[in-house]
């Protein structure tokens, strides 16, 4: 083993905050996940997070305007990793053996959110990389159930502001034959570092829409790992999962999705983000077939200009039990300036002999030719740019088939583009 | 109409347009023959505005006004329009949301009213019936899986929608069928006009059996070498450019 490291002002105080530990002494030992390791080369955590940070105070700033409406849907507050209790319902407490871990809302017919005092216990030992995701888990566990066979749609709005660091613990079942619509926003004001984790299970039957976004946020440092389980058939019905990221970027951004198909099941993680200045997000998405004839489908693309950074790393991790699956990768980005950076690694690992894997990615500029030709017809090059950005981020939005939800990301999309060229022509 | 003098272009250190002169007056269809790297498709970009096709010396006037300050939209609402060659597909884009895009920007230039939604769908499919384009395909991604041939008509439809005052037609003839240079004349014939000017850059005869030329120039080494009568067509097929081509040295 490697000599310990000298820890950061930030990872010092951190990891004294933790519980004492194997976990802590480790983690202590190993320090924050740097562009030395491997999962993480591209987006070094470390040296964004140098100066010591104290753990974020209370939430003060306002309560911004949604940037995702649901009809009809819960809408639940987390303030800097504080879950705002639900309005207008009694909590219970849960009490085990006598003694109360945490408070419970029925907030909806088939719909219960509780509250535990603690999170998961700590673990012995953690996998290079993973370190945020596990301290995350320490956290006190946010649960949201949503009981078979009912339908429901939850927002799930994470507010963050100051600049201390916060982390949050959130944990969803969606119940067998249960349809879930889940909408998880990241709204960051000033500069704190968050640590977000999400860990869903989708139990048999069941059909979940999942859409995360994170508006700009360009001083911040969000890790959000989400842990997600689909269930095997049942009764010849397979789980289906649609997800949606939508990033505009920060200091460092970090989206990190780690499926799992346990059987027969059918996923589609996409992703856009689309970032300027000197912003950087970080697609990260781990999916492994434990079970045969699982199919992913997973379209992420990017759009970065003036000094920017994307990364994308895919991983389809195909077990040797897991005849038949189906998997398809792709990342394509698009490069605004000289200055702008894309960093891409498709993986696959495969131990099954009779499966489809397939990945794309590929990285360039605009289309000059088309350009040419667009302004050839009239349009200006701003009009034609525009048109060709819309064009290619089109093709991930066209995949989202519930319409409402479709408008409102493309409208987030076209806003940040119209923001982006404001800021341009100033300059 | 269109003037154009002393044009110089040097594209890798090679001086492709070596101080060409034409003029094509208003009302006038001319034509541009040459041999392969002559300079053909050059001028066509020069006029149009692209920009690594940036003249070192000349100008080029369209009715007395110099174009080669202005970028290629300005130009094209000042009604200079090209035919590409190659067009590109451009995924994603649909069409018809393209092209009136593109009508209305220049429209908005030139200080004109917007075309309402439905007078444009209306323009549209006559023209798009008269180039024999069928809705399924215009319904789709601009030139996304278009063959060549349909590729072409897309630029014929567009020249009959924006009525420019001056076109640049490059090699639209190449990979067309007999019926489909009749289509090409029959738009190019339906806007010839005394305040319209063409420029028909071609290789062959065949197009010109559709669309009469008033004058044809011979291009060859980057400038005009020789001017005639639409007779020159049948000359330079019979006995090819070689006579002309030694003029240009």
């Amino acid at each position: 083993m490697s000599a310990p490291i000298t820890l950061t002002a930030f990872e010092d105080r951190l990891f004294a905050d933790l519980p004492d530990t194997e976990l802590s002494a480790m983690l202590r030992e190993r320090g924050l996940p740097s562009k030395r390791t491997e999962t993480w080369k591209w987006s070094d955590l470390r040296g964004a997070l140098r100066d010591e940070r104290a753990p974020s105070k209370d939430y003060a700033s306002d309560l911004p305007d949604a940037p995702i409406a649901v009809t009809g849907a819960t809408v639940l507050v987390l303030k800097n990793g504080v879950l705002e209790p639900p309005r207008g319902v009694e909590p219970k407490p849960i009490v085990v053996s006598g003694e109360k871990i945490g408070v419970t809302y029925v907030v909806d017919d088939g719909l219960v959110v509780s509250h535990y005092n603690q999170g998961r216990e700590a673990d012995e030992t953690v996998n290079p990389g993973d370190e945020l995701e596990v301290i995350a888990a320490l956290r006190p566990l946010m649960s949201i159930s949503i009981l078979p066979g009912f339908s429901h749609a939850v927002v799930l709005r994470r507010l963050s502001d100051g600049d201390g660091r916060h982390s949050d613990n959130v944990f969803v079942t969606v119940g067998e034959g249960a349809r879930a619509t889940l909408v998880e926003t990241h709204e960051i004001r000033g500069k704190p570092f968050i640590n977000s984790r999400s860990e869903i299970e989708l139990d048999a039957k069941s059909v979940c829409e999942r859409y995360v976004v994170q508006p700009e946020a360009p001083d911040s440092v969000l890790v959000h790992t989400s842990v997600l389980r689909l269930d095997e058939e049942k009764d010849g019905q397979a789980v289906a999962l649609k997800q949606a990221t939508l990033a505009f970027g920060a200091a460092l951004a970090r989206h990190e999705n780690r499926v799992t198909h346990l059987g027969r099941s059918e996923a589609q993680i996409d992703g856009l983000y689309r970032l300027r200045d000197r912003q950087h997000t970080d697609m990260t998405s781990h999916i492994t077939f434990s079970g045969e004839e699982a199919q992913t489908d997973q379209m992420v693309k990017g759009i970065a200009g003036d000094r920017a950074r994307g990364v994308f790393q895919g991983k389809f991790f195909v077990e040797r039990g897991a005849q038949k699956t189906d998997a398809r990768m792709g990342h394509h980005a698009l490069l605004l300036s000289k200055g702008a950076q894309i960093n891409a690694k498709p993986e696959l690992e495969i131990y099954a002999d009779d499966v489809e894997c397939a990945h794309g990615n590929t990285a360039g500029a605009l289309d000059t030719e088309a350009l040419f030709y667009m302004r050839q017809r009239g349009m200006s090059e701003t009009e034609a740019r525009a048109l060709l950005i819309d064009a290619f981020a089109g093709e991930v939005l066209e995949r989202i088939k519930n319409e409402a939800m479709r408008d409102q990301l493309a409208a987030l999309f076209n806003e940040n583009a119209q923001r982006a060229e404001a800021s341009k022509e100033q300059s | 109409m269109l003037n154009i003098e002393n044009l110089t272009v040097t594209l890798g250190g090679n001086r492709i347009l070596d101080g060409l002169n034409l003029s094509v007056p208003a009302g006038e269809v001319h034509a541009i023959m040459g041999p392969n790297g002559a300079g053909k498709s050059t001028l066509s970009y020069t006029v149009a505005g692209r920009e690594d096709y940036a003249p070192t010396e000349g100008d080029v006037t369209l009715g007395g006004e110099s174009l080669l300050e202005m970028g290629p939209d300005e130009r094209a609402a000042k009604g200079v329009f090209l035919s590409f060659q190659s067009p590109p597909a451009i995924p994603g884009v649909a069409t018809m949301n393209f092209i009136r895009t593109a009508l209305n920007a220049q429209r908005a230039a030139r200080g004109e009213d917007e075309m309402s939604a439905a007078e444009f769908l209306k323009v549209f499919r006559g023209h798009a019936k008269t180039v024999g384009l069928s809705p399924d395909k215009l319904k789709r991604p601009f030139n996304d899986g278009f063959s060549g041939g349909e590729k072409k008509r897309m630029e014929m439809l567009q020249m009959a929608m924006f009525e420019p005052r001056f076109c640049i037609m490059d090699e639209t003839d190449s990979g067309l069928d007999i019926d489909a240079l009749r289509m090409v004349g029959e738009v190019v014939n339906s806007l010839r006009g005394p305040d319209r000017g063409f420029l028909v850059i071609t290789h062959y005869q065949r197009l010109l059996d559709y669309v009469k030329p008033d004058r044809i120039h011979v291009l060859a080494g980057g400038r005009v070498v020789h001017s005639g009568g639409p007779e020159l067509a049948r000359e330079l097929e019979e006995s090819g450019y070689e006579q002309f081509a030694s003029e240009a040295a």
